[in-house]
């Protein structure tokens, strides 16, 4: 499974209102059996972090665009440290 | 989700009432949490990391979330059966697939719908398609639970299938 770290905007996300509703049900940060968003950030600069694991990239580009983000970026990621716990997952 | 007042209070569901086609109520369970997975693990001591370690489940395993376990969803369907037949029906057997994950934020709807009806030595059977959805269903299967006729002999106690049934 690839993931991937995405950059970008998506307008009134910063709303924690619209930010809930975009991602709280599981069906919008499971997209599918293959599809998984595992992390949303929404930085104080107003810009957007995303993280998803998926079969390939088109999958995630897919949800991007259906959420109506502005993407800056989307970018492999090779290693994840998450509270000290070091995964290799390039 | 069923109190356990309810049960207490529960009237007999009898076999003459209930026809081909009949749906029960749903038992709903959810938004499910962690909480939620973490109890099982520790009642049944399952301590695989899949159920309650997210970043082992996610970047490890590539799960989505931490899952929901096979050995939770095998309590709750006989469980609904259970509840269905109280107080002095019997859920006689049930076998169901493990189809779909299940991950905390997940709300689980148990069904059952009665496929055929028939009595075997005074007592009521229903054999019922049986499942448990999301947003898929996760557990289709089928079951046959026993319920008392009304102004009928009780269901013996243990329930002893009649031997008709079983060799069949």
């Amino acid at each position: 499974m690839a993931r991937w770290i995405a950059i970008g905007r998506a307008s009134g996300w910063d709303e924690l209102k619209r930010f809930t509703a975009e991602l709280k049900e599981t069906t919008q940060w499971r997209v599918d059996q293959k599809t998984t968003i595992t992390s949303v950030y929404a930085l104080g600069d107003g810009r957007m972090v995303a993280e998803c694991h998926a079969a390939s990239q088109a999958d995630f580009d897919e949800w991007l665009r259906k959420k109506g983000w502005t993407v800056e970026s989307v970018t492999p990621i090779r290693m994840v440290a998450k509270s000290g716990d070091i995964w290799n997952v390039g | 989700m069923t109190t356990a007042q309810e049960l207490k209070e529960k009237k007999q569901l009898y076999f003459d009432d209930v026809a081909v086609g009949h749906e029960f109520p749903p038992l709903v369970i959810g938004p499910l949490t962690p909480t939620h997975l973490f109890r099982w693990s520790a009642a049944i001591e399952n301590w695989h990391r899949i159920h309650y370690d997210q970043s082992f489940a996610v970047y490890h395993e590539g799960l989505p979330g931490v899952l929901g376990q096979g050995s939770w969803k095998q309590s709750i369907l006989p469980r609904y059966l259970k509840d269905l037949c109280l107080p002095d029906g019997w859920p006689w057997k049930v076998s169901f697939q493990h189809r779909a994950m299940i991950v905390p934020g997940d709300t689980l709807t148990v069904w059952a719908t009665v496929t055929k009806k028939y009595e075997e030595e005074g007592l009521g059977f229903l054999d019922l398609d049986v499942g448990m959805r999301h947003y898929a269903e996760t557990c289709p299967g089928r079951a046959t639970v026993v319920l008392p006729i009304r102004n009928g002999k009780a269901i013996p106690y243990p329930f002893v299938p009649p031997k008709k049934l079983v060799s069949a």
